[in-house]
């Protein structure tokens, strides 16, 4: 099988590797680069689970090839904490009870910290809009919403 | 679940891409946002020997005002820079509000308008992993010859369900379609086959390059309105787009009414614009219009909701459409 | 305010750090040395005999390292209960769904593995299938299971009282059927287990209610000892009831491994998990309920005849609920009740916490045309009608802590009931709904939970139980349970849980025995090593050790605050006395062991009862039938919640699934081959977050005198009271029960457009 060389910015950091050009963000991540946040939960685009950012953007890492993404930033939840600090938006999923099983939650974040940092302010209809490509059941969204409204008047706050 | 093998190659100029088609001999896949081929290919619906992926093709994203004030957008245009566009929402905006209907914010950065356009048609006997087709002898749109939504059927009733097309019909639109050795621009409506086995009229050498919208003239509005349960990610289960030109005295001087996600294409509708043309709309006329539609609408039992429903409620996207074209315009 | 110092509290769970930082691993996150990837091979006929399986080809293939199919099997039939035990984990003889494991695969990649299957040769002889409980009761029926006579999974038959004579003296009668279709669980997590089968035995991860549920069947399978079986500890995403059984794709991975004897991992698609672990059950539900003139209900007839699918289940248990469920809410003299789980060839159902949606939100609905006919508000109607402690329910079982009245006022008060119902106009409508949940019941000798303390020598903890969290916090729970009876901060306890080669046994995380049983396990647990720790306290502080009260992590004489010991001194004290603070406990449930779901329906069924009231409110489009909630207010009596903020999760959890998910848009189709339409979910309508509004969570307590610190099941109640709240709203909206389920847009305008048909033949 052709074997194609491949430069991937992830996280900051350059990974370079030799994949087959049918493979996509999500197994890559997963697979060859031990990244397991981006989850897989579906066949068709449709969950939200494997959701990483695209040059700041949510995307669905499983409808991307990885030798599509090259030259561009992704970010991925193994990214948002500096590995002392967390990122705003993941403590305020842990301190609003954002989080129940995680499943959902590395997308979701990724999703929330997206939408707080393209917007000055949010309302509640503007983040559930945001989030609504992201599926979870198990919290009902409430907990979701008010962690990321949080987020976004304290940006606002200290701005 | 993983993809099936492919070669892939990577234009950086629509030359370059044509050229690969051209070379490809129908065996290639155009991969633009991905968010329809990329499930195509999980569910192996296509098995393509090469992949022409335009991510990093330049140049064909740009959404311009030409000098005889027409819009250009190009088809690799995503459709979240459609809806932040400035430009559209002054000339279209109609056409912000659609876009913002397609899926979900994530799917919307990376789909683009040109994918919007040519996406295939769907049903729900086709749209299945290929497990479950096996079971079944292959279909009319699968190359076989059967239909398992009518019994003996012998054309494919895929639905259409971009969320794009119908207003880009409704308002005029145009598409530019470019191959190695030509280039021709056609109207929209004239993109669609209506046949579900193959929703579009692109060759297999042949890439949509540009959607050209006409100037809007004065007095006119736009509206789509879509059916779907959900508030967001689903496909149109039926749509209907109305344009309106509003005269001095209140009469609709021109209209064009679309009918979209009830069969393989969106079709425009001209009994229906007729009731109304050179009228002042009224109660009757708009139930005389809605009827109309209602009766062109023939949507089969393959999506995922009872089709006399979405064939009843065609009456009242028609009729929302066009009171909220009016609405818009300041008319009736 | 809360007594204790740290149950009660709203603070953040102690569980969810991993979670938000991408490091939590799932089932599928997990790898091992040498590990194979495997996939199934699925049958393409919903009922067919299996005549010969040829895997050669496959065997051969570069790269394959073990095939399995029936062949491989041990004449083993796995069953919840000893008398349904009626599935083999591959089978051997016939397939009975569209999708059933036939074979199975275990490669160096995935790529060969699904080239392996390919090469499997199988020959079927297809049978006729049946779709529906019509078709497969019918006179004459192929049987499905051979031993199964006409097709009966379980029936579950009550009679007490005199129920005809009851509703014939009524003031009222109100007499309806419901019917709905098959939901599904929606756990983000597909299905996937990893199984590293050894000389020492089986090392298994997978998604679990219980891991020591899933480590018996698994030894029996395989003939070796229990203790070789180890159920290892993994995150897991969401159970929601469907992931409490041992299934075929445990087993499989486990006898590729065993065969390959490398590690074997298989993960499914969400196709997979949607069709091959667990549905929900369809069904319908025909109800028959009388009232007083006062609005007291006299008697409830109810028959509810449900789609089992291929397999038995949890059959006896998920035909049982709803009659359960209604007679510990509503408080009736006169209770008849009949249910029968009906064999098709259909993906096997199991348990789910509103199903069947059609009998609460049937009944419920039903309660609310009463209240019409007699000019009643319907949350009238319900105050009139709810248990109370000592309360004894036609089947025999006792009510002990019970809020229900104090959950109907204060979701009445938030939701403004008083100020909306019956001024709300056409189109905008509220609705109530009750609802109780049993916690804990009589499960034989595998229903108790057992948990040690351990003290460790810098003063805190380890909490060491069989309790597993899918989500919903009870790593937390019992952290906090722990740190509570034991006098320290929450973060100086560590748990270790959920791995049958470490933890004592649990009953597992469903019939809502999380709280009152491992957690009750937990506080003897620690209890036992508290004890422990006064003695040597007491010798150090010179004083009685009931004069002693540990707190802070310190131990304080009481009335003396500035006497104390640190809890890391005493440990270390007692160390040097070579003693090590090892706790220990356990916990059962309260219950008539002599009750049986079906042999002996009578006598004390579960050791508490929680209770719930949900309120909705709904907008709909009169034209094209679609719903809008507007809000959902729930209050929820947990008896004493351990943590607020959970017991709110769990609410929200609750009111998510049973309202927009279970009233408003899940189903799923089917093609007449028995294949599922819309295993997906781009066509099964999951709730978006644009989709609800705001869920209003209300704690409400009781104070149980069987939980730990007063504590029962968090928040199930509302999981059932909301599917009712909201199909009650819909009715208020548009003047007509909405008899199908899911009420979806074109179910909601076929209600109001045979209304208007009846209505014109009545001459109204």
């Amino acid at each position: 099988m052709e074997q194609v060389p491949v430069i991937l910015n992830i996280n900051g950091r350059e990974e370079c590797l030799t994949i087959p050009p049918h493979k996509t963000l999500l197994e890559v991540l997963r697979n060859d680069l031990n990244l397991t946040g981006a989850k897989n939960g579906c066949e068709d685009g449709s969950c939200g689970t494997c959701t990483v950012l695209l040059d700041g953007s949510p995307v669905r890492s499983c409808l991307l090839l990885a030798v599509e993404v090259q030259g561009r930033e992704i970010t991925t939840i193994e990214g948002l904490s500096d590995g002392e600090k967390m990122h705003p938006v993941q403590q305020a999923f842990i301190d609003y009870g954002a989080v129940q099983c995680g499943y959902c939650s590395p997308g979701m974040i990724l999703t929330a910290k997206a939408i707080v940092e393209s917007a000055p302010s949010l309302t509640e209809a503007e983040v559930r809009k945001a989030i609504a490509g992201n599926l979870c059941r198990c919290t009902g969204y409430t907990k979701i919403v008010e962690a990321v409204l949080a987020v976004s008047s304290q940006k606002q706050a200290t701005s | 679940m993983i993809l099936p093998k492919f070669q892939y190659v990577q234009p950086t100029t629509l030359k370059e891409a044509c050229s690969f088609l051209d070379q490809c001999d129908g065996e290639a896949a155009i991969l633009a946002g991905g968010t329809d081929l990329m499930i195509g290919l999980r569910r192996r619906l296509r098995k393509p020997a090469y992949v022409v992926g335009l991510k990093n093709l330049q140049g064909l994203d740009y959404i311009l005002k030409d000098d005889a004030g027409a819009l250009h957008i190009g088809a690799l245009a995503s459709l979240t820079s459609v809806k932040k566009s400035a430009l559209i929402a002054q000339e279209y905006p109609a056409l912000a509000e659609a876009v913002e209907l397609v899926a979900v914010p994530p799917i919307r950065h990376v789909a683009t308008v040109g994918g919007s356009l040519s996406l295939d048609t769907r049903c729900i006997y086709y749209n299945q992993s290929e497990f479950w087709r096996k079971a079944r002898p292959d279909c009319l749109k699968l190359g076989g010859d059967v239909c398992h939504v009518v019994e003996k059927g012998r054309r494919c009733l895929a639905v259409y369900q971009g969320d794009l097309a119908p207003i880009l019909v409704a308002m005029g639109a145009q598409v530019k379609i470019v191959s190695a050795e030509a280039e021709r621009t056609i109207p929209l409506a004239q993109f669609f086959t209506g046949n579900g086995e193959r929703p579009n009229i692109l060759q297999p050498n042949e890439l949509l390059a540009e959607v050209i919208l006409p100037k809007r003239p004065g007095r006119t509005a736009n509206a789509y309105e879509k059916l779907r349960v959900r508030e967001g990610m689903d496909f149109p289960l039926a749509g209907v787009a109305v344009s309106l030109t509003v005269n001095g005295s209140g009469e609709i001087a021109r209209a064009t009414l679309v009918l979209s996600a009830v069969g393989a294409a969106p079709v425009e509708v001209a009994e229906a614009a007729t009731i109304i043309v050179g009228k002042r709309t009224s109660d009757d006329l708009l139930e005389a219009v809605a009827q109309t539609m209602f009766e062109k609408a023939h949507p089969a039992g393959n999506l995922v909701m009872d089709p006399q429903y979405r064939r009843s409620m065609v009456r009242v996207l028609t009729k929302r459409a066009i009171r909220k074209s009016l609405q818009a315009v300041g008319g009736n | 305010m809360s007594e204790f110092s740290v149950v009660g509290k709203r603070v953040p769970r102690l569980d969810v750090l991993p979670r938000v930082l991408g490091e939590a691993k799932f089932s599928a996150d997990l790898s091992l040395p040498g590990m194979l990837h495997a996939k199934v091979l699925r049958s393409p006929h919903a009922h067919a005999r299996i005549l010969n399986i040829d895997a050669s080809r496959a065997e051969r293939l570069p790269g394959v390292k073990a095939v399995v199919s029936g062949k491989d099997v041990l004449p083993y039939k796995w069953g919840v209960f000893a008398y349904t035990r009626d599935q083999q984990l591959i089978p051997k003889e016939k397939v009975r769904y569209f999708g059933e494991e036939v074979a199975a695969v275990a490669a160096v990649d995935e790529d060969t593995a699904f080239e392996a299957l390919e090469l499997i040769k199988v020959d079927y002889e297809p049978l006729p299938a049946l779709f529906s409980p019509e078709e497969s009761l019918r006179e004459g029926a192929i049987l499905i299971h051979d031993d199964k006579p006409g097709n009966v999974s379980v029936r579950i038959f009550v009679d007490e009282g005199d129920v005809d004579r009851a509703l014939a003296e009524s003031y009222l009668v109100q007499e309806d059927e419901f019917s709905s279709p098959e939901e599904n669980y929606c756990m983000l997590e597909p299905y996937a287990v990893l199984a590293n089968f050894d000389s020492t035995g089986l090392d298994i991860w997978c998604p679990n209610a219980g891991p020591h549920m899933k480590a018996r069947p698994l030894s029996n399978a395989f003939g070796i000892p229990t203790s070789n079986v180890r159920v290892r500890k993994v995150h897991i995403g969401g159970h929601h009831g469907g992931r409490s059984e041992v299934s075929p794709a445990d087993f499989i991975a486990a006898l590729l491994s065993k065969k390959a004897r490398r590690p074997v991992k298989l993960v499914y698609t969400r196709e997979e998990n949607m069709n091959c672990v667990r549905q929900v059950h369809a069904a319908k539900t025909w109800s028959r309920v009388g009232v007083d003139k006062e609005g007291k209900i006299t008697a409830l007839d109810m028959r509810v005849i449900m789609d089992g699918g291929a397999y038995a289940s949890t059959g006896p248990i998920a035909a049982s609920v709803a009659y359960l469920m209604i007679e510990e809410a509503y408080a009736m003299p006169n209770l008849r009740y009949e249910a029968i789980r009906a064999y098709t060839n259909k993906p096997p159902r199991g348990m789910y916490p509103h199903h069947p949606r059609t009998a609460y939100g049937g009944l419920e609905m039903q309660l609310d045309m009463l209240a019409e006919k007699l000019g009643m508000d319907p949350m009238e109607l319900r105050l009139r009608n709810t248990v109370y402690e000592g309360y004894v329910t036609p089947t025999k079982t006792v009510i002990t802590s019970c809020a229900e009245i104090e959950t109907i006022k204060k979701a009445a008060e938030k939701a403004g009931w008083k100020e909306k119902y019956g001024k709300l106009p056409r189109g905008r409508g509220i609705g109530m709904a009750c609802a109780s949940v049993l916690s804990g019941f009589p499960m034989g000798i595998r229903g108790g939970s057992g948990a040690f303390v351990r003290f460790n020598e810098d003063g805190d903890a380890t909490v060491i139980s069989g309790v597993v969290d899918n989500g919903q916090g009870n790593d937390s729970m019992i952290a906090t349970i722990a740190a509570e009876e034991l006098g320290l901060p929450r973060e100086a306890i560590k748990v270790v849980t959920a791995d049958t080669s470490m933890t004592p046994a649990d009953q597992g995380a469903y019939s809502q025995a999380s709280t009152v049983i491992s957690g009750g396990a937990v506080k003897a647990a620690a209890a036992d090593a508290k004890r422990q720790l006064l003695e040597v306290a007491a010798d150090l502080l010179e004083a009685n050790k009931e004069d002693l009260i540990p707190k802070d992590g310190k131990i304080f004489i009481k009335g003396s605050p500035e006497k104390w010991v640190s809890m890391a001194k005493v440990a270390r004290t007692a160390l040097a006395r070579d003693h090590q603070i090892l706790g220990r406990g356990d916990r059962w449930p309260k219950g008539d062991s002599k009750r049986e779901w079906v042999s002996n329906p009578r006598g004390q069924i579960a050791s508490a009862f929680s209770f719930g009231t949900a309120v909705a409110e709904v907008e709909v489009d009169m034209e094209t039938g679609r719903v809008k909630l507007l809000s959902m207010t729930a209050a929820h009596d947990c008896g004493y919640p351990i943590n607020p903020l959970a017991v709110e999760q769990q609410i929200q959890r609750s009111a998510l699934e049973a309202g927009p998910a279970g009233v408003m848009f899940e189903k799923h189709m089917w093609t007449d081959k028995g294949q599922n339409l819309n295993a997906n979910f781009t066509d099964y309508w999951m709730p978006l977050a644009t989709d609800v509004p705001n869920i209003d969570a209300i704690v409400v307590t009781s104070n149980d005198p069987y939980g730990p610190f007063g504590a029962k099941e968090g928040g199930l109640s509302i999981s059932v009271a909301m599917v009712g709240a909201v199909a009650n709203a819909i009715r208020n909206a548009i003047g007509v029960p909405v008899k199908e389920f899911p009420m979806t847009p074109d179910a909601i305008l076929r209600a109001i457009e045979g209304n208007r048909e009846s209505e014109s033949r009545r001459g109204g």
